[in-house]
């Protein structure tokens, strides 16, 4: 059973808000869904290796060298909000005070 | 003459060769079919006049003897594929304004053989959803419709838009995007051909990320051998991806010519119990099994102890990795920013997030923060991980005694539009024929094989080993023909 206590606390965690019908509803939903994936506990895996990618190369690496440059104002061509026109003029983007 | 929109690539291309017709009378024509048929609400974004610029330069290249080789052929595209000045959204009203600045490298890729882009195909918000009902541009209609019942039905998903598209001649083909079943379960349900390659053979370079160790771009074509053509242009290894496969491209259209005399063709018995498994999905299945056997494959019972796991793994990998990719729209770089004033910085992400994303999108996000959160990450992730192994190795030891497998794309035909899921568990379990070979990253395809009593199309799946493409695509080929006196076009189109 995931709570909405529990919900609350994942939401936290996601950066996500919900009003309080909404978690009642993914409290009901998230705890089918956890049912589901909870028929895993009935195969033992103890001895299993975990699979993270199905890629059987090693990670390729390059060499550190810039190849791509002076796109700055393509990274700043998609920026959002009213602050958009301010944040290309300044090439920074615009964010919430976060230190006093 | 027949309308050059309603014919195969590999046709359009001998006959725009043969000046039959000209690029430009092609791309006409599926844009006035496309338009003809805005109702089913298939692409996001139109691009036709781009399409007929570039269709005057295809016929260009025809009259200079020196045509590429998809030279002319009008296509559409997922609206995950970032494509350079033109709207990309994934579907979400997160990317609602989204214009990118580079192209993704699939769709140059073809783009770079001579296909034309008629526009950006609807599709489930970030591609997550069986029945394109998720997307923040509204549900796209399958053309296909139940005989006497005149309710609207969905394409499938999560590349509806795709398949759609494709079906109803809005496009003679369509790149599309398969993480669990996106392109094979969508192709089933609209009598189309949809094929996934090996993971790693198609970049991911400029896909909008879902879960990215499953991620593999797929096409949509009328056709076999179309899949074929298709597949060539898109693969490749491309050095900004670091999963692409470094290895050569294979030559892929004679497969489709080549007997299927000998080939041992593998069947997952245990897989015939799965649960809402309807009986006409499993009558296709046995019939088609006497098809290819016909042709005189070799039939082998095998079977995936491990496959009806492989639901539960995915909704544990695939929304866990989702819920790390979907990290990064915050508002603040591009994609939708609350308008909202007076936020702290945690109140800019929480406000940006919950307005941006739909309900699936964030009951994934939900999930996946549920099984990486601390308190269950052994119990769920690392599990899910190990039996990942344990399924892969299923099918490896199924390919020690077969060439290929053969079974169901989904456990029943397109469903209502209306139809109502209160449970996601219930939508989930359409992937259930899929998923398996997703998470093995397998090539496999999706190819219509048989028609329900209400008169809607099946399709059947075919998994190879991995990069084994060729032979995938020779199986498809043969058991296509056997079906060639079955009409997979929908009534009125």
């Amino acid at each position: 059973m995931i709570t909405t206590t529990e919900v609350t606390r994942i939401a936290k965690l996601a950066k996500l808000n919900f009003t309080e019908s909404e978690i009642k509803t993914f409290s009901e939903q998230l705890t089918n869904i956890a049912n589901l994936l909870d028929e895993l506990k009935a195969v033992d895996c103890s001895n299993v290796e975990p699979l993270t990618s199905v890629c059987d190369h090693t990670q390729r690496l390059r060499e550190d060298k810039i190849t791509i440059s002076n796109i700055t104002d393509e990274l700043f061509a998609n920026v959002p909000g009213t602050t958009a026109d301010f944040a290309k003029e300044i090439k920074c983007f615009i964010v919430p005070k976060v230190v006093e | 003459m027949t309308n050059p929109a309603k014919i195969t690539i590999s046709k359009a291309l001998e006959s725009l060769k043969k000046k039959e017709f000209s690029a430009q009378e092609l791309t006409k024509a599926v844009i006035e079919n496309a338009t003809k048929h805005r109702n089913l609400n298939a692409y996001i974004t139109e691009t036709f006049d781009k399409a007929l610029e570039l269709a005057r330069n295809a016929d260009q290249n025809y009259s200079q003897g020196k045509p590429r080789k998809l030279e002319g052929i009008p296509v559409a595209v997922k609206d995950l594929f970032c494509t350079r000045g033109v709207l990309t959204t994934s579907g979400s009203k997160m990317l609602s304004t989204f214009v990118p600045t580079y192209e993704s490298t699939v769709s140059q890729n073809i783009a770079n053989h001579g296909t034309i882009m008629l526009g950006k195909a609807n599709m489930d918000e970030f591609a997550m959803g069986s029945s394109n009902l998720t997307s923040h541009f509204g549900p796209v209609l399958n053309p296909w419709k139940a005989k006497d019942n005149s309710a609207d039905l969905v394409p499938g998903g999560s590349s509806g838009g795709s398949s759609a598209a494709v079906s109803a001649y809005l496009a003679m083909a369509a790149l599309g995007s398969d993480t669990g079943g996106s392109v094979r379960q969508p192709a089933a349900f609209t009598g189309t051909v949809g094929m996934k390659p090996t993971y790693g053979r198609c970049s991911r370079y400029g896909m909008i990320a879902f879960a990215s160790s499953l991620d593999q771009a797929g096409i949509f074509t009328r056709s076999v051998e179309d899949a074929a053509l298709m597949q060539e242009a898109m693969m490749g290894f491309d050095e900004k991806d670091s999963t692409s496969l470094n290895i050569e491209v294979p030559e892929l259209v004679s497969a489709c010519q080549k007997s299927i005399k000998g080939m041992k063709v593998g069947i997952p018995v245990d897989l015939m119990n799965s649960p809402g498994l309807n009986s006409e999905i499993l009558n296709m299945w046995q019939n088609s099994i006497v098809m290819l056997k016909s042709q005189g494959a070799e039939i082998i019972d095998v079977t995936l102890p491990h496959a009806k796991y492989a639901l539960a793994t995915y909704y544990i990998i695939a929304p866990a990795e989702a819920s790390s990719n979907l990290a990064r729209y915050d508002g603040v770089r591009y994609g939708h920013r609350t308008e909202k004033k007076d936020l702290n910085i945690e109140e800019l992400y929480e406000y940006t997030r919950s307005e941006g994303f739909g309900t699936e999108v964030k009951r994934r996000i939900m999930i996946g923060t549920y099984v990486l959160s601390s308190a269950f990450m052994d119990a769920y992730y690392l599990k899910a991980q190990k039996m990942r192994r344990l399924i892969s190795e299923d099918f490896k030891t199924a390919f020690s005694k077969t060439d290929l497998l053969l079974l169901p794309t989904a456990p029943s035909a397109a469903f209502a539009v209306n139809e109502k899921f209160n449970d996601p568990v219930q939508m989930y379990l359409n992937d259930l024929f899929t998923i398996p070979a997703s998470l093995a990253g397998l090539p496999c395809i999706s190819v219509p094989a048989a028609l329900s009593s209400k008169g809607l199309p099946l399709g059947m799946q075919i998994i190879g080993p991995a990069l084994d493409e060729y032979n995938v695509l020779r199986a498809a080929a043969a058991l296509e023909k056997s079906v060639s006196d079955i009409n997979f076009i929908p009534q009125g189109y």
